[in-house]
C-alpha cells in the first residue's frame, strides 16, 4: 500500500502538471506550448518514479525510463518540425 | 522507518518544492527566452534532486541502478531538447522586443 508521503508528492507532482498545462493552453506562440508539453513530460516521468518508490517495485521504473524517451522525442521531433515549417529533410515540399 | 528513508524523502521534497518553484516561474514571466531559461535550468536541478532522493530511498539495489540511468538519460536531454525549443524559435524569426546590450547606450 502506498503511503501518506507519496501521496502528498504525488499530489504535488499534479499541481505543477496542471501548472504546465495551463503554460500549454495559454501560451502565445507555439514554442511555448512545446516548452509545457516538455515540462509536463518530465513531471509524469516524476510521478512515475514516486509510484515506483510506494509501491515499492523497481519494474516500474522501465516505464520511467519509457516517459523520459518520449518526452524528448516528442519535444525535439516537434521543434525540428516546426523550424522547417513541415518540409522534410530532403524534400521538395 | 530508520533515517536514511527520512533524509531520502526530505531531498524529495526538496526536489518537488523547487520543481513548484519552477512552474511557478515558468507562469509568472512575461518572455519566452527567459521561460526557456527556467525550463532547461530550474526544472532539471528539481527533477536531478527528486531522483537523488530517490536514490538514497532505495539504498543499495537494482532500483538505484535504474535511477542512475534516468538520471544520466535526463541530464543528456534536458538541455538538448531545450536547444532545440530556443533554436527553432530563432530560426522561425521570433525575438523580445527589448532593448539588448548590443542597443543599450553606453558611456
Amino acid at each position: 500500500m502506498i503511503s501518506g508521503f507519496y501521496l502528498a508528492a504525488l499530489a504535488m507532482i499534479g499541481v505543477s502538471t496542471i501548472g504546465s498545462l495551463i503554460r500549454v493552453l495559454a501560451g502565445p506562440t507555439i514554442w511555448d506550448r512545446l516548452l509545457g508539453v516538455g515540462l509536463s513530460a518530465s513531471k509524469i516521468t516524476l510521478a512515475v518514479i514516486i509510484v515506483a518508490l510506494g509501491f515499492d517495485e523497481s519494474y516500474i521504473l522501465d516505464i520511467a525510463l519509457l516517459f523520459s524517451i518520449l518526452g524528448f522525442l516528442v519535444t525535439v521531433l516537434l521543434a525540428r518540425f516546426v523550424e522547417r515549417r513541415g518540409v522534410l529533410e530532403g524534400g521538395t515540399e | 522507518m530508520n533515517v536514511i528513508v527520512i533524509a531520502g524523502q526530505a531531498v524529495i521534497l526538496l526536489g518537488l518544492l523547487i520543481t513548484g518553484f519552477g512552474v511557478y516561474t515558468v507562469l509568472r514571466l512575461d518572455s519566452f527566452y527567459a521561460r526557456m531559461v527556467v525550463t532547461s535550468k530550474v526544472e532539471a536541478m528539481g527533477f536531478v534532486t527528486v531522483v537523488i532522493g530517490a536514490m538514497i530511498v532505495s539504498g543499495l539495489s537494482a532500483a538505484t541502478l535504474k535511477l542512475a540511468t534516468i538520471l544520466l538519460f535526463e541530464l543528456l536531454t534536458v538541455s538538448v531538447s531545450a536547444h532545440a525549443i530556443a533554436r527553432s524559435a530563432w530560426v522561425s524569426g521570433y525575438r523580445i522586443r527589448t532593448v539588448t546590450t548590443s542597443e543599450a547606450r553606453r558611456d
